[in-house]
């Protein structure tokens, strides 16, 4: 059992993301399922919908979004880092190999928090959550404006960055950086491939569906080298209207 | 309307034995028309030369032959038909060998109808055949300017490198060197850092992926960079088929897989339903009388059956045990394979090429990893990594020697093998399905460690290597390695 362990973990070096990302989806089903833990919920709104309110830059009133948004990030996104994870580690010198993919995820979800930061000034200090119905219209609106992206050649030249390898230094603070490096690259080329689901996602974060329906996409077409254009925006059509009928 | 040529068992002939038994061997007459014919067919025509040059690669862009009056197929038509070809992957293979295969029938269709007989099949070209003085030159019927008949022979193109009277243009035998891809044991090698197998690592549908296979890096990449040069069709992807010469280097690959399967029982193709009937995922093409049809590869695995019928004229060994020498370049090794991934020991930082040889020197560190976990720390296999190679223009390939510790000053060195450019411009690419991440290689140099360690030769702390241009290479591509890498396993 151990040396089959030890083989998938040599060949597999990123299989430690499934901890984090699993106790991320552990919390959002307990949350999901009525158990009293706030993960997704996030803080009472303080804007009024449609008005931009400057109080928002107010640290405290924007961390309970944050802290939302890392759960769907650890969650959601984590996941599509296991790749580059995987690479970085293989490539790099085998007693480096932990502390280079460390590197990669420490630089991707940078991109991604500072991502929900700018994501998170926009949806408070809009209000487009001041009410259940104000944020299942944002919700609906978001998600048409993911479909939409799915068309954008910009996504599509993002998707096959997403496949980008990189070389590497062998050792020392050189190596470090370019981990750390390309892990901001796979984040750069992550968010603006997915930015416009996560951003539906946030708006609907307490609606599974929307969530399980957004992770599928991405993960389909992360293995695909592109987008599934057609198909998928056809679903998030979908999934727009279903949002604001519920 | 296109008839098609029963489906019988075709024979694919050496063009150089056709051409030596004398001038103009028929099938090489009608190929000669077909293809003039077939140029004249518009390029939306699935039937076309240029239709059929696109399933490889179209960039309207740099279409040598686009003009206003140009009809493209429906996007919807060239998403799923042009752009298909299959390369950094394990359905390279089956992949091309479904191209030939329905080029062949629509040439044949087309000899039919121009008044030839229906068995016409495609040649190849063994570039490789040690007993052919002329095996590695353009056989004459590709150089002529006219047929007998005083008409343009449309086998003749200029874009190609500079070509001696004699057929001459340059190709080295390191460049079609087969000794190395034969002697690969398994198919497909997913494992980061080793060479990918003789066939390629698995992948889904890609295009144009980062890691190919032994047998397409030498023969298949160092012919066409050799053929096309720095400026003609066989050098880049949306241009290669449209060099007539391009679909018997192929028919070439495709024989070499019969002879890598049949040289060695364990030889065998992957029976990876994923590679067999991959699901989601269709490689589509148009027969002879304009059909689609679609394929998997698990449908061209055998030339023998109906879909496909045809054989090649030779498949023999060209190493017989017997009389087996030495690789002439680093080759893959006999030595069987761990079950376990490789381990990176030493990198260089990134590495400029241009028409001068470069030496890079790689501190080795000791193994730490499974290979350490092995009886005496020793690697069973050792490969020399050539990651992220990209560059702005076309431009030649390059050979590699691994300099034995103590010997730099006295010789260049033990040959690993080739980085054929074909391809590095397309891969560089932002467009590329790795988002511009340049081609990697992997060669096995396993043997040539063995040999200088039996030698003395071989120091475990530093590796020196030597990049030297096969032909004059220019200094503007802006060709870079991100790294030399070693790894063993």
């Amino acid at each position: 059992m151990h040396a089959a362990f030890a083989r998938v973990a040599w060949n597999h070096p990123q299989w430690w993301l499934v901890v984090p990302s699993g106790l991320a989806w552990a919390a959002i089903l307990a949350e999901a399922s009525g158990l009293p833990i706030e993960v997704c919920r996030s803080g009472d709104a303080v804007s009024r919908f449609g008005l931009f309110d400057p109080q928002v830059l107010l640290v405290g009133s924007w961390l309970p979004e944050m802290r939302a948004w890392s759960w769907m990030l650890l969650a959601t996104m984590l996941p599509l880092a296991a790749w580059p994870v995987r690479h970085a580690a293989l490539r790099s010198l085998w007693n480096r190999r932990h502390r280079a993919g460390l590197g990669v995820v420490l630089g991707y979800l940078t991109a991604w928090m500072i991502t929900g930061a700018g994501l998170s000034v926009l949806v408070l200090g809009f209000g487009l959550k001041s009410s259940a119905a104000n944020t299942s219209f944002a919700a609906a609106v978001a998600l048409l404006l993911a479909a939409l992206w799915q068309w954008s050649p910009i996504k599509r030249e993002a998707l096959r960055a997403c496949h980008r390898t990189a070389a590497m230094a062998v050792h020392g603070w050189r190596a470090d950086l370019d981990c750390l490096r390309y892990g901001w690259s796979q984040g750069c080329s992550c968010v603006v491939s997915c930015w416009a689901l996560m951003f539906a996602m946030m708006l609907a974060s307490h609606q599974l569906v929307v969530m399980l329906t957004i992770v599928l996409i991405c993960v389909i077409e992360r293995a695909r080298h592109r987008p599934l254009h057609r198909q998928t925006s056809m679903v998030l059509v979908v999934l727009a209207a279903t949002v604001v009928a519920l | 309307m296109a008839t098609t040529a029963a489906a019988m068992m075709r024979v694919r002939r050496d063009v150089w034995k056709m051409s030596k038994a004398g001038s103009w061997d028929p099938d090489l007459l009608w190929y000669a028309k077909a293809v003039e014919a077939m140029k004249k067919r518009p390029l939306d025509d699935p039937l076309g030369w240029r239709y059929q040059a696109a399933i490889h690669e179209y960039r309207r862009a740099s279409d040598p032959f686009s003009n206003p009056t140009d009809l493209l197929p429906s996007q919807s038509d060239q998403d799923d038909f042009w752009g298909q070809c299959q390369h950094g992957s394990w359905y390279f293979l089956p992949w091309h060998r479904m191209y030939l295969l329905h080029f062949e029938r629509i040439v044949a269709d087309t000899v039919v109808q121009l008044g030839g007989p229906a068995d016409w099949a495609l040649p190849y070209w063994n570039y490789s055949d040690k007993s052919n003085p002329d095996a590695m030159k353009l056989p004459p019927e590709f150089i002529a300017a006219t047929l007998p008949n005083g008409t343009a022979n449309a086998l003749s193109i200029p874009q190609r490198a500079a070509v001696q009277p004699d057929g001459d243009f340059g190709l080295t035998a390191l460049e079609v060197d087969i000794k190395g891809c034969l002697d690969e044991d398994e198919f497909e090698d997913s494992a980061i850092g080793t060479s990918s197998g003789f066939g390629g690592e698995k992948t889904g549908f890609v295009h144009n992926g980062a890691y190919p296979g032994v047998l397409e890096i030498t023969p298949h990449g160092d012919v066409h960079g050799a053929v096309g040069g720095l400026g003609g069709f066989m050098g880049r992807f949306s241009t290669a088929a449209l060099d007539p010469i391009f679909w018997l280097h192929h028919a070439n690959i495709d024989r070499l897989w019969q002879v890598w399967r049949d040289r060695n029982a364990k030889h065998l193709d992957p029976v990876d339903t994923d590679w067999l009937t991959p699901v989601g995922i269709k490689f589509s093409f148009h027969d002879a009388l304009g059909n689609v049809v679609i394929h998997a590869p698990t449908d061209v695995a055998d030339t023998s059956v109906a879909l496909l019928s045809y054989r090649y004229e030779d498949v023999s060994d060209p190493f017989p045990a017997a009389l087996a020498a030495g690789a002439l370049v680093g080759g893959g090794s006999t030595v069987p394979k761990a079950n376990q991934p490789a381990e990176m020991v030493g990198a260089t930082a990134a590495v400029a090429l241009g028409a001068a040889p470069v030496t890079a020197s790689i501190a080795l560190s000791k193994p730490s990893g499974p290979v350490s976990l092995a009886a005496g720390g020793d690697p069973l296999r050792v490969y020399l990594n050539f990651e992220n190679i990209t560059a702005k223009q076309v431009t030649g390939g390059y050979v590699v020697y691994v300099e034995p510790a103590g010997d730099a000053l006295t010789h260049k060195g033990l040959v690993a093998g080739t980085l054929p450019m074909f391809g590095v411009v397309e891969a560089t690419s932002r467009q590329s399905p790795h988002g511009g991440s340049g081609l990697s290689y992997a060669l096995d140099i396993t043997e040539i460690v063995n040999a200088m360690e039996s030698k003395h030769q071989w120091d475990p702390n530093n590796l020196r290597v030597r990049v030297e241009p096969i032909r004059e290479a220019p200094s503007n591509s802006g060709l870079k390695i991100g790294r030399i890498s070693v790894f063993y396993r």
